[in-house]
């Protein structure tokens, strides 16, 4: 409640014409805002850059934001459909799974198989639905709660966990698949 | 215990993050110790998010900033003063329009407008490029007559009584001179 006061204070600064309020905002978010974005695309000239265009586009419709949910997950969902765009716009052929799988990360036989198991999960990932995926990567990477998972993707907290657990039985069945185990 | 398994295993995400408050989390961690369910949702959600993010370098976090601000007051002034983008190159564009327009200039075919407008006029200016290949020999004598018959040089009443130029045409050297002769006599005794 105090970060989400804080952030309303940035918003109306910067409003008030204190244009210098925005860094405060854009330091404290980029970095989430990259991870997210980054996850999405697993490029990171495509991450930098639609980082920036998030952040550009939330200062430019800042007046549309109505202090009704966080300024955190309005701008996540900004970034959730900046990303979105770029990928219906750009859609990449099937990623290559040599940098995360066979990977030139010399290291022992269990670093390697570890190295292998990451890179399956990944490619699981990229290959999942659209909503389940989203719902993976706000509620296990970013640790977002259901409620806050629902308004970035702009539904009910209903549909966001049923797309959660889709996506992560869906990358359960991966793993058990390739003949992987969870480490316990 | 307040919260039930289920309730539990949704707060999992979170819990993992470290963004449960503390009482919260201090039920999630009892909860755990007895479900081995969760802790093996758990250990998969751990999984999963074991996964690296490349660092774009700390020269991108510290420009972000003030390049989104820089974006976003230019994108202002652009929207404020729309004809901006062409005030700023516009010692360009005359560049190009002073360029273009000498270009034209040198590239125009200048000619003297035709003081006759005539189309059988044949402008002596143009001459060297006039096509006579459709003269023949019989158009001269012609031309030839009509400059005998130009009014400019004879009265219109009387001139083809006054065709004394023939008659001096025929005249031989002889009768020239004498005729000089006489002329010049005439002005001296004043006639």
């Amino acid at each position: 409640m105090k970060q989400m006061d804080e952030d309303i204070q940035f918003v109306e600064r910067y409003l008030d014409g204190d244009t210098e309020a925005v860094d405060a905002l854009v330091v404290k978010y980029q970095k989430r805002i990259y991870t997210i974005v980054y996850r999405m695309t697993r490029d990171v000239e495509d991450a930098k850059d639609l980082t920036q265009k998030t952040f550009i586009r939330a200062i430019e419709g800042i007046k549309g934001f109505r202090k009704e949910s966080s300024f955190k997950t309005w701008i996540y969902r900004i970034a959730i459909n900046t990303s979105l765009t770029h990928l219906k716009g750009n859609r990449h052929g099937e990623r290559e799974l040599d940098e995360s799988i066979m990977g030139s990360h010399p290291g022992t036989l269990s670093t390697i198989i570890e190295n292998e198991k990451r890179g399956f999960i990944r490619k699981g990932l990229d290959e999942l639905p659209e909503r389940q995926r989203l719902a993976v990567i706000l509620r296990a990477y970013e640790g977002l709660s259901c409620s806050e998972t629902a308004q970035v993707m702009g539904c009910s907290e209903g549909a966001v966990k049923a797309h959660y657990h889709h996506g992560v039985k869906r990358l359960k069945e991966i793993v058990k698949e390739k003949g992987y185990e969870i480490r316990t | 215990m307040r919260s039930g398994h289920e309730e539990i295993m949704e707060l999992l995400p979170e819990y993992l993050k470290g963004s449960l408050p503390g009482e919260l989390g201090k039920e999630v961690q009892a909860h755990l110790e007895g479900c081995e369910e969760c802790r093996n949702e758990v250990s998969f959600l751990r999984e999963i998010v074991d996964s690296e993010v490349p660092d774009p370098g700390d020269l991108f976090w510290q420009s972000l900033a003030w390049r989104v601000r820089l974006t976003v007051e230019e994108k202002k002034k652009e929207e404020k003063f729309p004809l901006g983008f062409l005030v700023r190159r516009l010692p360009v564009g005359a560049a190009i329009a002073v360029a273009l327009l000498l270009t034209l200039i040198s590239l125009y075919p200048f000619k003297d407008k035709a003081l006759v407008q005539d189309p059988f006029f044949k402008d002596p200016l143009t001459a060297s490029v006039s096509d006579y290949s459709d003269t023949s020999e019989k158009d001269i004598p012609l031309i030839a007559e009509e400059i005998t018959v130009d009014e400019s040089y004879l009265p219109r009443e009387n001139y083809k009584d006054l065709s004394y130029h023939k008659e001096f045409a025929s005249l031989s050297s002889g009768e020239m001179e004498s005729l000089y002769e006489a002329l010049k006599g005439d002005e001296q005794s004043g006639g």
